[in-house]
C-alpha cells in the first residue's frame, strides 16, 4: 500500500505538470551551479596534483624537511636537524619504497668554456631519480661508487646542458664543467620534464650528496628527505607514523615543537588551493542559499497545490484513502520533484563542463552526482512535509462537498 | 438477519466558537443487506451528515453506529480508511472523478488503497473493465472526464464504486446534477444493481427518484420523521 501511493505520487506529479515545473525550476538551477562549482574545484585540484606528480612529488611520496613551523617556507633553512641517518632509518618501515635524502645549495654559476650559467646545485643519492620521477636521457645514472668515493661528477638538466653546449648536448658527456672551484665530469643528462608554474625543472645540477657534503656544505646535514611509499591510499597515517618516528629520533619531549616537517602532496593542493578554497566556500554558501529558495518555493507551490486538490484528496480519502496515505503521496511528490529536479541539474552541468573542458580546468566526478541526490532527497523531504501534512489534515467531507459546510 | 448498518441514538453536533448546532438528534434506524433506502428531507436537515457518517468519514459525537457488526466508534483514522474501502462505496451528486484520470483509471483508485500484491493488478484492470461494460461504458475506458456526458460520468462514479465489491454503496443525491433522462437512466442503473442485491442508500431531494426506493426515511429537523416501505 505504501508503494502504492508512491506510485500514485509519480503518476500524479506527471497529471499536473505545470506544478511540477514550477517547483523544479529552483532546484535545477541550484543544482546546475553546484555542479559546475564542484567540477571546477575538483579540476583544478587534479590539474595541482598532477603538476606535483610531474615535480616528483606524487600521491605516493611524504617530504621531510629540515626545520620545523609552517609546511612552506620561501628559502631553505639553515637548520641542521636532520641526518643522513635519519633517512636510513625511515627504510626500515615496509611502508616505505625508497628514502632519497638532499643537500640543497643555493643558485652556483657553472662554467664551460668560457661559458658560465646560474643554476641550483642538489647533493644527491642515486634513489633520487626514482623517487622524484627523473629519467636519464643520456650518459648514466650516479651509482653507490659515486657516493662512496665522493667522486666529482654530475648530472645535467636539460636547460643546463642547452645552455652550455648549445645545439649539441651528447657533446657534453665526459666534458667537465667547473662548479665553484671544482672540476666535475658530466656523467649523464636528464630527459626533459618541463616548467611548474614558473618554476624550471631542468634548471638543475646533480651531484653525489657525500660530495656535497665535503666540497659545498662541509656538514653531514641534509634539507630534505623525500620517502616514496609502496602505498598511497593510507598517506594519512603514514605521515604521523614518520613523524613520531623522527620526533623520537630526536628526542624530542612532548612540549618540544617538531624541528621537521613532514609535507604531502595533499597538503601542497590544500596549500595552492586554499585561495580556491575560500571561493568555493562562498559559492557553496550561496548554492545553500540558492537550495533553501527552492525549497521555499516548493513549499508554496505545493501548499497551493495541496489547496487546489482538496477535491481529489476528498475523492481518495472517501475511497479508502488514510491520512497517511495521503500524506505519504504528497511528500513523495515532493521528493520526486526534487530528486528528478536535482538530476536535471547536474547532468545539465556536468554537459556544459564537458563541452567547455577546454576552457576551464573542469573534472566530472561522481561526487557532485552523490550531492545532488542527497540535496534532492533533503530539499524534498524537507520543503514537502509541511504540505504534505496539510495535504492529510484537508476535511474530505467539506472537500467533497466543494466549499459549503 | 444482522443489519449491515445500525444506528443507536446517534447525534451530531457542530460547534463553533461557542454556539454548537445540532444537526443530528437520537437517530436509531437499521439497513438491512438488499435494501434499497432513499432519504429524503428539506435542505439543511442533515441528510448529508447522516450519510457521511454512515460513510466514515465523520465521526458522531454520541451514540453506536455498527458497520457490518463492527462498533466504528473505535476505530482509528486507518481503521475507518480500511472500512470506506473493502465495505462501503461513495456516489456524490458532482460525480468527483478525478478530472486527470481515464474513466479506467477512475474505476481503478479504489484499488490503490487495497491490500494486495502485483499479481492482482491484471485481473483489477480485467474487473474494472467488465465493471465498465456492465454500466454501458464498454468502449470509453481511456476517456477523460471531461470527454464524457453528466450522466456517463456518474455511470463511472458508480462503476468506481463497485470496484471493491462493497457491502453497501452510499449515494449523495446521485441524480442532483442530471437532466431527468438521464436522472432516470441512473436510477435504473441503482435499481438493476439492488435487484442482484446490492445494498444501497441513496439521499435525494427528487420525490420521483425517492418513490422508485423500497423504503423511505424522512428526516427534518435533525430527526426521523417517518420511515416506511414505499408502494
Ligand atoms: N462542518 C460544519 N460545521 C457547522 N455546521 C455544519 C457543518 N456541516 C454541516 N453543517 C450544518 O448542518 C446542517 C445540515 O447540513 P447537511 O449538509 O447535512 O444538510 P442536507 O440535509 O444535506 O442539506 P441539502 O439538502 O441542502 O444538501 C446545516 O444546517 C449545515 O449548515
Ligand atoms: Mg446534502
Amino acid at each position: 500500500m505504501f508503494l502504492n501511493n508512491i506510485k500514485l505520487s509519480l503518476r500524479d506529479s506527471l497529471k499536473h505538470p505545470l506544478f511540477t515545473l514550477l517547483m523544479m525550476t529552483g532546484v535545477v538551477v541550484s543544482i546546475f551551479s553546484m555542479t559546475t562549482i564542484v567540477a571546477v574545484g575538483d579540476g583544478t585540484k587534479a590539474e595541482i596534483i598532477n603538476a606535483l606528480r610531474g615535480f616528483g612529488f606524487g600521491g605516493d611520496v611524504l617530504m621531510v624537511a629540515a626545520g620545523g613551523g609552517r609546511i612552506f617556507r620561501h628559502r631553505p633553512s639553515a637548520v641542521k636537524t636532520l641526518k643522513p641517518a635519519d633517512a636510513e632509518a625511515l627504510k626500515q618501515f615496509p611502508f616505505v619504497k625508497a628514502v632519497a635524502p638532499r643537500q640543497g645549495i643555493r643558485r652556483y654559476p657553472v662554467h664551460f668554456m668560457g661559458r658560465s650559467f646560474k643554476t641550483r646545485i642538489l647533493g644527491v643519492t642515486p634513489a633520487y631519480l626514482e623517487v622524484s620521477n627523473f629519467q636519464v636521457d643520456m650518459g648514466r645514472a650516479m651509482d653507490g661508487r659515486d657516493m662512496r668515493d665522493h667522486r666529482k661528477v654530475c648530472l645535467l638538466g636539460r636547460t643546463v646542458a642547452e645552455e652550455l653546449f648549445p645545439g649539441n648536448r651528447a657533446a657534453a658527456l665526459g666534458q667537465f664543467i667547473q662548479i665553484g672551484k671544482f672540476f666535475f665530469r658530466i656523467k649523464g643528462i636528464l630527459a626533459e620534464k618541463g616548467q611548474l608554474g614558473r618554476f624550471d625543472m631542468d634548471d638543475r645540477v646533480l651531484i653525489p650528496l657525500s660530495t656535497a657534503s665535503v666540497l659545498f656544505i662541509r656538514d653531514t646535514y641534509v634539507h630534505a628527505i623525500s620517502v616514496k611509499l609502496r602505498d598511497a591510499a593510507k598517506i594519512g597515517i603514514y605521515q604521523e607514523k614518520v613523524k613520531a618516528f623522527i620526533r623520537k629520533r630526536h628526542h624530542l619531549t612532548p612540549d618540544q615543537p617538531d624541528d621537521f616537517r613532514v609535507v604531502s602532496s595533499v597538503d601542497v593542493v590544500q596549500f595552492v588551493n586554499r585561495s580556491s578554497r575560500e571561493l568555493t566556500a562562498l559559492l557553496i554558501r550561496i548554492m545553500i542559499i540558492s537550495l533553501l529558495v527552492s525549497g521555499i518555493i516548493i513549499t508554496n507551490v505545493m501548499l497551493a497545490s495541496v489547496s487546489e486538490r482538496r477535491v481529489e484528496i476528498g475523492i481518495k480519502r472517501a475511497l479508502g484513502a488514510s491520512r497517511r496515505d495521503i500524506l505519504v503521496q504528497f511528500l513523495f511528490e515532493a521528493i520526486w520533484l526534487s530528486l528528478i529536479g536535482s538530476l536535471a541539474g547536474v547532468c545539465a552541468g556536468a554537459a556544459t563542463v564537458y563541452f567547455l573542458r577546454n576552457t576551464i580546468p573542469a573534472a566530472i566526478t561522481l561526487r557532485p552526482f552523490l550531492m545532488a541526490i542527497g540535496f534532492g532527497l533533503l530539499v524534498g523531504v524537507v520543503s514537502g512535509a509541511f504540505p504534505a501534512w496539510r495535504a492529510g489534515q484537508v476535511d474530505p467531507i467539506r472537500a467533497i462537498l466543494g466549499g459549503r459546510s | 438477519m444482522t443489519p449491515v448498518i445500525s444506528l443507536d441514538s446517534l447525534t451530531k453536533h457542530y460547534k463553533s466558537g461557542k454556539i454548537v448546532t445540532e444537526v443530528l438528534k437520537e437517530i436509531t434506524f437499521s439497513v438491512f443487506p438488499g435494501e434499497l433506502v432513499a432519504i429524503m428531507g428539506p435542505s439543511g436537515a442533515g441528510k448529508s451528515t447522516l450519510l457521511y457518517i454512515l460513510g466514515c468519514l465523520a465521526r458522531p459525537t454520541s451514540g453506536v453506529y455498527q458497520l457490518d457488526g463492527v462498533a466504528v466508534g473505535d476505530l482509528s483514522d486507518e481503521g475507518l480508511s480500511r472500512l470506506r474501502n473493502t465495505k462501503l462505496g461513495f456516489v456524490f451528486q458532482s460525480f468527483h472523478l478525478i478530472p486527470q484520470y481515464t474513466a479506467l483509471e477512475n474505476v481503478l483508485l479504489p484499488t490503490v488503497y487495497r491490500k494486495g500484491g502485483k499479481k492482482e493488478k491484471k485481473r483489477e484492470s480485467l474487473r474494472a473493465k467488465d465493471i465498465l461494460d456492465m454500466v454501458g461504458l464498454g468502449e470509453r475506458f481511456h476517456y477523460l472526464p471531461g470527454e464524457l456526458s453528466g450522466g456517463q460520468k456518474q455511470r463511472v462514479a458508480i462503476a468506481r464504486a463497485l470496484m471493491n465489491d462493497p457491502e453497501v454503496i452510499l449515494a449523495d443525491e446521485p441524480t442532483g446534477n442530471l437532466d431527468s433522462k438521464q436522472s432516470d437512466e441512473i436510477v435504473r442503473l441503482l435499481k438493476e444493481l439492488n435487484g442482484r442485491g446490492r445494498t444501497i442508500v441513496l439521499v435525494t431531494h427528487d420525490p420521483e427518484v425517492g418513490q422508485q426506493a423500497r423504503r423511505l426515511i424522512t428526516i427534518r429537523d435533525g430527526k426521523i420523521y417517518s420511515d416506511a416501505p414505499c408502494s
